[in-house]
């Protein structure tokens, strides 16, 4: 079994083929290299934490294994009821060897020859490609092992260079090898200017010096120590360089450059043809002549292993939907460690033109589609979904069949798969889906699995398992690709695989040894990219599967003159293809991606990624999951978790709370490896990604809260724990615990300032004035003055009587309870003039005056707006005045004064040009129920529609609410009573949840309830659902 | 979203300590109102000051203001003239 490098195992000289689930190959090598019997519940732990049965998944997993390693005579790999063990059994483990002949007392006693043996064994890192981020104790393990592993086969090469140092030809390849492990060892650079030096090779000598003094400063910030200076001056005090001497060699850290002299108008590597596949091509054909005459489609699922064809036959949809006249957008899911919720929608829907879509549709899809302007407050996942769905039925209908591609769905992020399941079932006309991939990797994601599931179970999903090629199909490509090709090798070696048909044939053609392997093949194919292209491919399959060029540009720091001679390049060799999205590319295959990625050493990667997320920095929250990835990977921690904060409040925008989740745990688990105040406030925030992105785990979010809270208090951080007190609270709520969350969230602003009971009491009466004010949690609003009041009286402080007064007067009249909301609020506007305080004694006024035009007290309203404009007057520039107009208005019109409804409009008008929307939304409601009982449905439609937008902007839900029950009204009225059922719908979810909606918006809401003729309290299922 | 200006002048040189109470005072407000301070601009006399806003009313600056009882002159709804264009 090989585990430095790719995991593989070979048996008899020839290798077996390993399971395709990462998972299960992750637990052959983990077995493998701790070398012991390890309880079920650790593995399922480390491999499983998530799924529902992870001891199912792991009896998958080991029933995947036993055939591969044990044999009739040997059982290696045991398992019982609680433990499980790989025993080599004379089986030979790479690793284990090495240890062997580098244990302390072995390796003097160890010939050169065997020690070189070795190092040859040295494939790559420790059990590379089984990076499971998403484990983190694996991955914890996989870090801290290779980390092992690379400090071994350091040791190994320093003792083979000093060796071989008689044969300084010999000695330089070790100690390239050396700095390519580790560039930032100055040490081992050292060496390799030393040795290059004995050498006569001067020019390449100073090269490494410069690339050295580069990688420290760039890296470490450092200066070059006397050792390299030494080393440079021996250098130029030798003689010149001999004739005759090697030419300049790559520097260690680049991947090997291109020794290629093919021509440089090589034409571009065309698109592999698509043979065979006969069944295939019949079923996509019948798909799209059944969309054509839009009738409904089952989704297409290509399923196989990398390079099988999965990615040629979608593009076989989108060739025959386009022969039919109709079009083709496509996205690929990314990278799961990227988190880009959306991601394959995104790039599906951005390279869209909607020229014929409605712009309120193209609104609400603003996060889909190339712009995150959200549409006004209030938006939701619901309504996203709603257009995107209008998006696609609109496309589909100008020019059926549309299809929608969307790749590599094995990578599928929750939300994204949650979209994809929702177009499915709206069955639309015209549409097909169609998907690809990878079968075993389904298993490792489980968003993709329960969306593959669910389709399957609704009989809505084609599943095709696409098999490898024939003997003819093989014989049909290889001719395609390279016409005359010797087919023998490629008949031998590609079983079956069409990608892997490709690469051997091209092989061939080049004159290249073909080699037994895919993956040796498409290291051969990278190593002969010319010019700057073998450097950037790395930076590029560092980035991921898609990339932009921009981005590449900005990482790489190359000019762009550079850069487009590099990728054109890379596109003439087929190693990448420009994208539908603008600036844009994609690898060819994944497979060629990881290719590229693994001619990066470990310590070269971090670089790399941390080079990455430097450059991308935190500006664009579009890439900030990118930035969080590499981050981590480059081992910036601060960056990182400042990525992963910026990323989950994207997330909870785009209402991809699984995502934001997802983002705050990884987020939580990096912060607490930071020192103490950035951890306490790195964390605060993320705990806020997690409340917000509405995390189930109430008692476990409570608790890592509460624990913030004190570290944060004992490390005199308030902001934090104030933050963390917020957010507590906010749990407390969802639990709905109001009164303990009340009592909580109050008790935590004592602890906060407990030294000052008097900023306490002030900051509580604020807080709840506030929220009193905006109308919005009246029950905490009310707790908080309550507690405020307790809180002054106990610590004997004197309070802002005025304000909370007026906080209890605004929630009384809130909650409908008018006769206490009128005692508080004149005994509030006296106490205020008598305190000149003439803002809240207009505050009040306002309220008591919309007190009485909600009574239908006519006159009471006309005098209390009088009372408010001569307040106005002293307050200055402000809303008072205009409010007072509109209240006097409105009244005067009610009682019917002739000529009240130019007034009315004039008011209006006022309280436009002054901009505050929620007084403006609060006159509008009235003036439209005029209009109402006056008949006049359109001018109350119109003018509900404005208030509508005006609350919404505001976020102000009753007004919202009044403003739609009268819509609703207006529409019954014209004898649209659907629509007047759909308002009634739209507010069934607010009126059911205590303390949001005002008694104002009850009463509208019921208003319109009685005009349809349904009883409210009944309204909740089944008369509004039939 | 849309741009507002505050002016402001005082009586007596405004100190760091006072700005900083003010701006602890308002930032709880403005988040409630939905609205954001995005810079300050202090005259070196201390005198006179004008802040800049982001915010979905002119009310929600002005409520913010007054709720926090922090005086202020004028509010202002602004269109931003830049070299990239002009932004409402």
């Amino acid at each position: 079994m090989r585990v430095l490098g790719e995991l593989e195992l070979v048996r008899d000289g020839s290798r077996v083929a390993l399971p395709a689930s990462k998972k299960t190959r992750s637990l052959l090598g983990y077995l493998a290299v701790t070398d012991r019997a390890h309880l079920r519940s650790h593995l399922c732990d480390l491999l499983w934490d998530g799924p529902d049965d992870p001891r199912a998944a792991l009896r998958w997993s080991l029933a995947k294994l036993r055939p591969l390693v044990n044999d009739a005579r040997i059982e290696r790999l045991t398992a019982d009821r609680e433990h499980a063990r790989f025993d080599p059994a004379g089986a030979r483990i790479d690793l284990h060897a090495a240890r062997a002949a580098l244990s302390a007392g072995a390796l003097a006693a160890t010939p050169t020859d065997t020690l070189e043996a070795v190092a040859s064994a040295f494939r790559g890192e420790l059990l590379e490609g089984l990076d499971l981020p998403s484990c983190y104790r694996f991955h914890e393990w996989c870090v801290a092992e290779r980390q092992a592993v690379r400090a071994l086969r350091i040791s190994l090469l320093e003792s083979l260079v000093s060796r071989t140092r008689s044969e300084p030809e010999r000695a330089l390849t070790f100690a390239r090898a050396r700095v390519a492990i580790d560039p930032l060892s100055e040490h081992a650079h050292v060496a390799v200017i030393e040795i290059l030096g004995e050498l006569g090779r001067t020019r390449e000598g100073l090269e490494q010096v410069e690339s050295c003094k580069r990688i420290l400063a760039d890296e470490l910030h450092a200066r070059p120590s006397i050792a390299l200076e030494r080393a440079r001056i021996a250098l130029t005090a030798r003689p010149p360089e001999r004739r005759g001497a090697q030419p300049s060699a790559p520097a260690p850290t680049n991947p090997t450059a291109a020794t290629s002299r093919e021509s440089t108008l090589v034409a571009r590597e065309p698109e592999p043809v698509l043979v065979a596949r006969d069944r295939e091509r019949g079923l996509i054909a019948e798909t799209i002549a059944a969309a054509r005459t839009k009738n409904p489609t089952r989704p297409l699922l290509f399923l196989g292993e990398p390079g099988i064809g999965k990615s040629r036959l979608l593009g076989e949809v989108a060739a025959q939907a386009r022969a039919a006249g109709g079009q083709a957008i496509a996205g690929r899911a990314f990278e799961a460690e990227m988190v880009r919720p959306y991601g394959a929608w995104i790039d599906a829907l951005t390279a869209v033109r909607f020229s014929t879509i409605a712009e309120e549709v193209l609104r609400d899809a603003a996060p889909l589609v190339g712009s995150e302007a959200s549409s006004a407050a209030g938006a939701d996942k619901s309504r996203l979904f709603d257009a995107v769905i209008r998006l696609v039925e609109g496309l589909a209908a100008g020019a059926p069949p549309l299809v929608v591609i969307l790749d590599d769905i094995h990578w599928i992020d929750e939300a994204s798969a949650a979209l994809l399941h929702f177009i499915v079932r709206a069955n639309v006309p015209g549409l097909v889906v169609a998907c690809g991939a990878r079968s075993a990797e389904l298993f490792d994601n489980r968003h993709a699995l329960r969306l593959v599931r669910a389709l399957g179970r609704e009989k809505r999903l084609f599943e095709v398992a696409l098999s490898p090629l024939d003997r003819d199909g093989i014989e049909a490509l290889a001719r395609a690709v390279v016409p005359g090709v010797d087919l023998g090798p490629v008949l031998a070696d590609s079983q079956g695989n069409p990608l892997f048909v490709i690469e051997i044939a091209r092989a061939l053609a080049r004159g290249d040894a073909s080699s037994e392997r895919l993956d040796e093949l498409l290291d051969e194919r990278l190593a002969r990219l010319e010019g700057r292209a073998g450097d950037v491919v790395s930076w590029a399959a560092a980035l991921g599967t898609s990339f932009d060029a921009d981005v590449l540009g900005r990482v790489t720091g190359l000019a762009s003159v550079d850069l487009l001679a590099a990728i054109e390049e890379l596109e003439r060799r087929g190693v990448v293809l420009a994208s539908a999205a603008a600036a844009s590319y994609d690898f060819v295959h994944d497979l060629v991606r990881v290719a590229a990625y693994r001619r990066l050493s470990e310590p070269r990667r971090r670089l790399v990624h941390l080079h990455i997320a430097r450059a991308l920095g935190t500006s664009d929250d579009a890439l900030a999951g990118d930035v969080a990835h590499h981050a981590a990977v480059g081992g910036d921690v601060d960056l990182a978790v400042r990525a992963c904060i910026a990323a989950g409040k994207r997330c909870v925008r785009l209402f991809a709370n699984g995502a934001a989740l997802e983002l705050a745990r990884r987020g939580l688990e990096l912060a607490s490896t930071l020192p103490t105040r950035a951890r306490i406030e790195g964390s605060a925030e993320l705990y806020g990604v997690a409340v917000t992105a509405r995390d189930q785990d109430l008692p476990e979010l409570e608790k890592g809260i509460s624990r913030l809270f004190v570290d944060a208090l004992t490390a005199g951080l308030h902001d934090s724990a104030q933050l963390a007190m917020h957010y507590l609270t906010h749990v407390r709520y969802r639990s709905e615990d109001w009164a303990k969350a009340a009592e909580d969230s109050l008790r935590l602003v004592e602890a906060t300032e407990h030294a000052d009971p008097a900023s306490t009491v002030h900051a509580l009466i604020n807080g709840g004035a506030c929220l009193a004010l905006l109308g919005r949690e009246i029950p905490k609003a009310r707790a908080m003055l309550e507690r405020a009041t307790a809180l002054a009286a106990s610590h004997g402080v004197a309070m802002a009587v005025v304000q909370k007064r007026m906080g209890v007067g605004v929630a009384h009249h809130f909650l409908g309870e008018l006769d206490e909301a009128v005692v508080e609020l004149c005994e509030t506007v006296a106490r205020a003039r008598t305190e000149a305080d003439h803002w809240r004694a207009s505050v009040c006024l306002s309220h008591l005056a919309m007190i009485a035009l909600e009574r239908g007290e006519c006159d009471l309203a006309v005098g209390r707006a009088g009372e408010l404009a001569a307040i106005a007057e002293k307050l200055g520039d402000g809303s008072e005045g205009p409010f007072a107009k509109a209240v006097d208005a409105i009244a005067r019109r009610r009682s019917g004064e002739p000529g009240a409804a130019e007034l009315v409009g004039s008011a209006l008008e006022g309280l436009r040009a002054i901009d505050s929307k929620g007084h403006l939304a609060y006159a509008l409601t009235h003036a439209a129920d005029i209009d109402l009982a006056e008949g006049n449905h359109e001018l109350a439609a119109h003018r509900a529609e404005e208030a509508l937008a005006a609350a919404a902007v505001v976020a102000r839900p009753s007004d919202a609410a009044v403003a739609r029950a009268l819509l609703g009204r207006a529409a019954f009225a014209a004898g649209r009573r659907d629509d007047a059922t759909e308002s009634l719908r739209a507010l069934l979810v607010d009126l059911g949840r205590p303390g949001v909606l005002s008694a104002r918006a009850h009463a509208a809401a019921s208003a319109l309830a009685r005009d349809l003729g349904i009883s409210l309290t009944d309204t909740s299922s089944t008369s509004l659902h039939s | 979203m849309a741009i507002f200006v505050v002016e402001n002048t005082f009586d007596q040189p405004l100190t760091d300590e006072l700005h900083d109470a003010s701006g602890k005072r308002l930032d709880s407000c403005l988040e409630a109102h939905g609205a954001k301070w995005l810079r300050s601009y202090l005259s070196s006399d201390r005198l006179r000051m004008v802040c800049h806003f982001e915010a979905p009313d002119a009310e929600a600056v002005r409520a913010s203001y007054r709720t926090a009882q922090v005086k202020f002159e004028k509010i202002w709804v602004a269109t931003l003239y830049t070299r990239q264009g002009v932004e409402r």
